[in-house]
C-alpha cells in the first residue's frame, strides 16, 4: 500500500483528535469536541474543520451511512506510533526522557524469559494459597 | 584555547581539581557507611531515606571541600581532609624520584574543565528530557473518560493526596507515568484503561498517585541534579540506583497496604509489563536486556516479605564498621602529624648521611642538590653523590688532591675550635658560619669585653658604652669589596651574632 506511506505525520492539533478517536472509538464530532473541551477550552467549529481537513488529507474517514457523520482513524495507533517514534528528534529526547520518568515500571523493560518466569512464580504462589 | 589556559591557571580551577580528587574517597566512604546500613536495615522507608542522606552527604563533602581549597579558606582549622591533601602533596618526595606523581600533580587543575563539560553534557541531558515530557503533556493527548476521573479522585482520597490530579491518555507515552508536581498529572499509555482489568488499572494507578503523594517527582528530579554534578562518582550511580529502587518499594508497599492483596498487585505489575512487551513499539526498543530484572525482585518482594534479619546481620555490620573506622584513624593519625618534608626524610637518613648533609655541607649545599640527596634511597647512590658533590667543587680536577674540600673541612675544625660558646658547637655560632663560609677575614677589630667606645661620626660621633663585639672585614666579599660583617654579644654567654644594624652593640640606644 503506497498510499499508507505517504500519509503526512500529523500536526499537534491533528494528533489530539485522532487520540480521541483511538480512545473512544469512531465517534461523531459532537463527541470529540466533547471530550476536548474538558481538557481545554475549543470551538465546536474549529473541531468540525479539522476534522473536514484531516478526511481531505486522508488521516480520517467519514462514515456517511448514518445520519450523523461518524468519524474513526484510518490507520491504526501502534502504525501512528511507529511513524512518531521513528524521527530521529523524538528517539533522542525519549531515550533522555527516562531519566526523569517516574513510575509503575522502570524504564528498562524486562526479557520474554523473564516474563515467563515471572508469570511461573505467581501460578505457584497462587496453587500454594490454594 | 588561550581562555582555557587562562582558566586552568586560576586558584579557583585548582581548588576544584583537588575537590574532585578528593571526593572520590570520600564519596566511598559514605557509600560504605551506606552499605553497611543497608545490610542491616529492611524497611524500604529507612534505605530509600538514608540514601537520601548520603547522596546529600556527598553533595555537602564536595561543597565543604571545594570551600576549603579557596584561597581565604586556608585558615580554617585542620581538618581530615587537609591532612590527608597534605599527605597527597607530599607523596612524589616521599617515595622518591617519582616525576610520574608529580605531573600528575601539575595536571589536577585541567580536570576542572574537563568536569564542568561533564556537568554540562549531563544538565544539557536534563533539559532536553524536561521539554520533551512537557511537549509530552500538550501532544497526542486525551483526558480520560469520566468514569475514570471519578476513579481517581476516590482513590487519591484513599492516600489523602491534597493536590488536584488529572488522569490523562497519552499516545506516546508507552508505561504509566507521573509528571510533574505542583499539578500533578498522571499519563497512561492510550489503550491501558480498556485493556487491562478494571482492578489491575486501580492498582497501578494507586501506584502512581502514591508517587505523587510522596512527591517523589521533585526529590527524583533533585536526585539527577546532585547526580549530574558527581557524575564522574561510581559511589553516586550506585547510592541513586538505591533510592530508585526503594522508591518503587515503598509505592508497592503503599498500594499493599491499602488493597491487602499482594499477589493481585504482582500480577497487576506482570500484566502490565506483558501488554508493554506486546504493544512492541518503538520498534527500536523490540531488544531488551536480560538483566534488567528488577521487576522480577520486585514481584518476589512482594508475593515473599522477608522478615526481620537474624542476629547476624547486624553483628556482622558492627564488625565491618569499626574495621573501617579503625582505619581510617589510624591513617588519620599516620599523616596528622605535622612534619615537612624534609624533616621527614632526613629521620629516615642513616645518621652518617644525615650529618654530613645537615652539619658538613649545611651551608654549601644548593637547595636543589638537597632534595636530590634526600630523594636518594641506597647507600651506594649517597656515596657517589658526595663524591660527586666534592668533585664538583674541585678548583684542580684531575691531581688527587681537593683544595676544596680540604680547606672547607679545616674551616669548620677552627670554627669549632674558635668560636663555640656554651653547648653550641662553633660551626653553629655567627663567627663560625661566617668563618666557614667565607674564610678568615683580612682584618679583625676586636672588643671582647665591650666598655666605652668612641663612636665614629658616621654612627653619632661621642663616647657610648658598648656589649662585646667583633668586626671582621673583608676587602672582598661576594663581588662588593671592603665589607664589614659586625657580631655582638649582648648576652655576655660568648655567642656572637651577625648584627643587622650598626647601633646594635651600644647598650643605650
Amino acid at each position: 500500500m503506497a498510499l499508507d506511506e505517504q500519509l503526512p505525520r500529523p500536526t499537534d492539533a491533528e494528533l489530539e483528535i485522532l487520540a480521541v478517536l483511538w480512545s473512544i472509538g469512531p465517534a461523531t464530532v459532537r463527541q470529540v469536541y466533547e471530550l476536548i473541551s474538558q481538557r481545554r477550552p475549543a470551538q465546536y467549529s474549529t473541531i468540525l474543520k479539522f476534522m473536514q481537513i484531516m478526511t481531505e488529507k486522508g488521516l480520517v474517514v467519514r462514515d456517511e451511512e448514518s445520519r450523523a457523520h461518524v468519524y474513526k482513524a484510518s490507520r491504526s495507533r501502534e502504525w501512528t506510533q511507529r511513524q512518531l517514534a521513528g524521527h530521529l528528534l523524538e528517539r533522542a529526547f525519549s531515550g533522555s526522557a527516562k531519566a526523569l520518568l517516574i513510575g509503575a515500571l522502570s524504564a528498562k523493560k524486562t526479557s520474554k524469559s523473564e516474563l515467563a518466569e515471572l508469570q511461573k512464580l505467581l501460578d505457584e504462589y497462587a496453587a500454594r494459597a490454594k | 584555547m588561550k581562555l582555557l589556559d587562562l582558566f586552568v591557571g586560576t586558584p579557583f580551577s585548582e581548588a576544584l581539581g583537588w575537590t574532585l580528587l578528593h571526593s572520590l574517597w570520600e564519596g566511598l566512604i559514605v557509600a560504605a557507611a551506606l552499605a553497611v546500613f543497608l545490610s542491616v536495615v529492611r524497611s524500604p522507608r529507612t534505605r530509600y531515606a538514608a540514601a537520601g542522606v548520603a547522596l546529600l552527604a556527598m553533595l555537602a563533602s564536595l561543597a565543604i571541600t571545594f570551600i576549603q581549597f579557596l584561597p581565604g579558606g586556608e585558615n580554617s582549622a585542620r581538618t581530615l581532609i587537609k591532612t590527608t591533601h597534605q599527605a597527597w602533596k607530599e607523596l612524589p618526595a616521599m617515595t622518591g624520584t617519582n616525576s610520574q606523581v608529580s605531573n600528575f600533580v601539575t595536571l589536577i587543575p585541567c580536570l576542572a574543565p574537563l568536569w564542568l563539560v561533564g556537568v554540562c553534557l549531563f544538565y544539557s541531558g536534563y533539559a532536553a528530557a524536561w521539554l520533551y515530557l512537557h511537549r509530552l503533556q500538550r501532544r497526542g493527548i486525551c483526558a480520560a473518560p469520566d468514569s475514570w476521573q471519578r476513579a481517581v479522585k476516590r482513590l487519591a482520597l484513599e492516600l489523602q493526596v491534597k493536590r488536584p490530579v488529572v488522569l490523562l491518555e497519552s499516545l506516546l507515552a508507552d508505561t504509566p507515568m507521573v509528571l510533574g508536581y505542583f499539578r500533578p498529572v498522571v499519563m497512561v499509555p492510550l489503550g491501558f484503561l480498556s485493556g487491562l482489568p478494571r482492578d489491575c488499572v486501580e492498582a497501578i494507578v494507586l501506584h502512581e498517585l502514591a508517587h505523587i503523594c510522596r512527591s517523589d517527582y521533585l526529590v527524583n528530579a533533585c536526585q539527577r541534579l546532585i547526580e549530574g554534578l558527581l557524575f564522574y562518582h561510581p559511589a553516586v550511580w550506585w547510592i541513586s540506583r538505591v533510592m530508585r529502587t526503594e522508591r518503587e518499594n515503598c509505592c508497592d508497599d503503599m498500594v499493599v497496604m491499602l488493597r491487602g492483596d499482594p499477589h493481585g498487585y504482582a500480577k497487576a505489575l506482570t500484566a502490565l509489563e506483558q501488554s508493554r512487551l506486546e504493544r512492541q513499539w518503538p520498534a527500536r526498543d523490540a531488544v531488551v536486556a536480560a538483566t534488567g530484572g528488577n521487576l522480577m525482585k520486585r514481584v518476589k518482594r512482594l508475593l515473599y516479605p522477608k522478615g526481620p534479619s537474624g542476629i547476624w546481620a547486624p553483628i556482622f555490620a558492627a564488625v565491618v564498621l569499626m574495621a573501617s573506622a579503625t582505619m581510617v584513624l589510624s591513617a588519620w593519625q599516620e599523616n596528622h602529624s605535622p612534619v615537612s618534608v624534609s624533616e621527614q626524610t632526613g629521620k629516615k637518613l642513616d645518621t652518617p648521611w644525615q650529618r654530613w648533609l645537615n652539619e658538613d655541607v649545611v651551608y654549601i649545599i644548593s637547595k636543589e642538590e638537597r632534595v636530590a640527596f634526600e630523594r636518594l634511597k641506597t647507600d651506594e647512590e649517597r656515596q657517589k653523590f658526595v663524591e660527586q658533590f666534592w668533585e664538583q667543587r674541585d678548583p684542580t680536577p684531575g691531581t688527587p688532591e681537593n683544595e676544596f674540600k680540604e680547606e672547607h673541612y679545616r674551616r669548620i675544625a677552627y670554627a669549632n675550635g674558635h668560636y663555640a660558646y656554651g653547648q653550641t658547637p662553633g660551626w653553629k655560632s655567627g663567627r663560625g658560619r661566617t668563618y666557614i663560609l667565607h674564610g678568615p677575614p683580612d682584618e679583625i677589630e676586636s672588643h671582647p669585653t665591650g666598655g666605652i667606645y668612641g663612636r665614629p661620626a658616621s654612627e653619632g660621633g661621642g663616647f657610648a658604652d658598648t656589649y662585646p663585639f667583633e668586626d671582621w672585614r673583608y676587602r672582598y666579599l661576594e663581588g662588593v669589596s671592603n665589607q664589614t660583617i659586625e657580631f655582638v654579644d649582648p648576652t655576655m654567654s660568648g655567642e656572637f651574632r651577625i648584627a643587622s644594624d650598626l647601633k646594635e652593640k651600644y647598650k643605650s640606644r
